[in-house]
């Protein structure tokens, strides 16, 4: 079964059709590359599949489960992790603020115990700030664990988003371009970090514009072009794809 | 550091607890236990308009209701006045659940206008209820606090000293509750919140069970600051829920520095003491309370306290020497 899957996935913004009956699935374990050209309706269905966006016609299921148009955070307590285009971090809370605030709703959470700080929730605490240090240490950002959040550089702020999602431990993580704007060595790091978390476990589906982080990393590639899904297979078939060359090159280049 | 810092607690201890051994004027008593009750109103106010960053104008509104509240349950049902007093911030808290599951749905501006609405009319209930609430005559001659305990015997509160003590009880728990929730995932989850709805979201943070939590607690202390209030002055009216509160309570937030506990409290003993001794005519008043929310919004966004807390900053940074990031 399919961990988080799309069936028949439109989406609607008033006369234009961004999503067009989309199937579409990740399987656990996998590291799944979702590209195609701009305005193709990637992240529109990311958005459609973390309840950002209310869906127009189909469904999506976790686990099939029917989690269509569910609430964002019940979405997110369920196992779906993300991150955006454009870093969203708060950066007026500390690094290590951050990373505890991106799993305090998953340990459960009840307001007057907190706010007395029994010492269940004081266990809570050290349980997440210690799972928070061994991520940090993992990507090299324990020596600004109290800097405010919005004192890092881009690059730092976009491995703090990335982290962020591995908090509470999710079930698949969903990353819109983890790659752009980076530069190359971050890059390569950013991928020999998920290739790591891959092996420990983690399902990945990636939103990536550069093809060298996507012919490397992923297992198997589905290409969007205006809101439809054109090809779906392991990268090396799917670059090879007439219609997929179409949609990034035109027509000529897919006749030659 | 560390031996300093009990001493200005047991020193602030003893000067809080003697007040009414030097302060022999009645009248500036009077202003003392007055600055207590706004303390707890701009404190709890703070909550909503600060840390959820909701403007909402409904605050006169659950003091009315917990003032209300307590006075019937005394006068009418002839219940202890503990037992008036324990009701009136838990049923504050209950009106504003019903009020805020509706209202804190909608955009900003849209809650800020409801808001005013229930405000608006609660008032109108107050005047025109009259078998409940004596209309426009609000209901004189409310006992005075008398606390009835088994084992201990009773107290009652008839000096301005008793209530003083009772005053400062009320406002150390009503810090101490603020500033735990606010340093507990609770207040984090708050602050995520205001700063962006749809990263907190994802991140799991329900907002609008959040939104109710911070309106209903903001609105359970201003209960409890009716109630005393009502049992202070021995009369509840309608002026309880006057709309000059809003421009009282946001002055005090503003100025003294939203999202900052010193701040408001020295914003609610600052705003407590001014009119007071301007003697400003209540026209010119609104003129230049208004002058200042804009000097202060423009020169001190972060009010008094985002001021001391950016100097206490800067001071703890050259001490310790800047922090270098690539």
């Amino acid at each position: 079964m399919a961990l988080l899957e799309t069936i028949d996935l439109t989406k609607k913004f008033f006369g234009l059709t961004a999503l067009d009956k989309v199937n579409f699935h990740v399987d656990q374990g996998e590291i799944v590359g979702l590209i195609g050209p701009n305005g193709s309706g990637k992240t529109t269905l990311f958005n459609c599949a973390t309840g950002v966006l209310p869906v127009s016609g189909g469904s999506v299921k976790f686990r099939g489960e029917d989690i269509t148009n569910h609430p964002i955070h019940e979405i997110a307590l369920k196992g779906v992790s993300r991150t955006f285009q454009i870093i969203r971090i708060f950066p007026k809370l500390t690094v290590m603020e951050n990373m505890l605030l991106a799993i305090q709703q998953h340990q459960g959470e009840r307001i007057i115990s907190s706010i007395l700080r029994t010492a269940h929730v004081r266990r809570l605490e050290r349980q997440a700030r210690e799972r928070a240090s061994e991520l940090l240490d993992f990507v090299g950002l324990t020596s600004l664990k109290d800097s405010l959040a919005g004192h890092l550089s881009y690059g730092q702020q976009k491995l703090l988003e990335f982290i962020m999602a591995f908090m509470p431990n999710p079930e698949v993580v969903l990353l819109d371009e983890p790659a752009a704007a980076v530069n190359p060595t971050m890059i390569k790091k950013m991928m020999d970090h998920i290739i790591q978390l891959n092996e420990e476990g983690y399902t990945f589906c990636i939103i990536e514009h550069n093809m060298d982080v996507v012919m490397e990393l992923c297992h198997r590639v589905v290409v969007l072009n205006y809101g439809e899904k054109i090809a779906d297979g392991p990268p090396a078939e799917v670059v090879k794809d007439p219609r997929v060359v179409e949609a990034y090159l035109g027509t000529e280049h897919a006749a030659a | 550091m560390s031996i300093f810092r009990p001493l200005v607690f047991i020193g602030a201890g003893v000067l809080l607890a003697g007040i009414p051994y030097f302060v022999t004027s009645p009248y500036v008593m009077h202003l003392i236990i007055l600055s207590g009750i706004y303390i707890i109103l701009a404190l709890s106010y703070d909550i909503v308009v600060g840390y959820l960053g909701m403007l909402s104008l409904a605050h006169p509104a659950f003091y009315g209701v917990g003032a209300y509240t307590s006075v019937l349950f005394v006068m009418k049902l002839n219940a202890p006045f503990l037992l008036a007093f324990a009701v009136a911030g838990p049923l504050a808290l209950i009106v504003a659940l019903i009020v805020g599951y509706p209202a804190l749905r909608l955009s900003y501006h849209s809650f800020a206008i409801v808001t005013l609405a229930f405000t608006l009319i609660m008032r109108i209930v107050w005047i025109n209820w009259e078998g409940l609430t004596n209309g426009p005559m609000g209901i004189p001659g409310v006992p005075r606090p008398r606390f009835v305990m088994p084992f201990l015997g009773t107290i009652d509160i008839e000096t301005s000293t008793g209530y003083y003590y009772f005053i400062l009880i009320l406002v150390i728990l009503t810090c101490l509750f603020i500033y735990l929730m606010i340093n507990s995932r609770v207040g984090r989850a708050l602050l995520s919140i205001r700063e962006n709805e749809i990263l907190a979201e994802t991140l799991g943070v329900n907002a609008f069970k959040y939104r109710m939590i911070a309106f209903g607690i903001g609105a359970f202390f201003a209960g409890i600051a009716g109630s005393f209030t009502a049992h202070y002055i021995t009369f509840v009216g309608p002026e309880f829920t006057d709309f000059y509160y809003i421009t009282m309570l946001l002055i005090m937030v503003i100025l003294g520095g939203s999202g900052t506990i010193h701040g408001v409290i020295l914003g609610a003993i600052v705003f407590t003491f001014v009119p007071e001794y301007l003697r400003i005519s209540p026209e010119f008043r609104d003129v230049i309370y208004g002058v200042i929310l804009l000097l202060t919004i423009i020169f001190m966004p972060g009010g008094i306290g985002g001021r001391i807390n950016d100097m206490m900053e800067s001071r703890k940074r050259t001490s310790h020497g800047a922090v270098g990031n690539n």
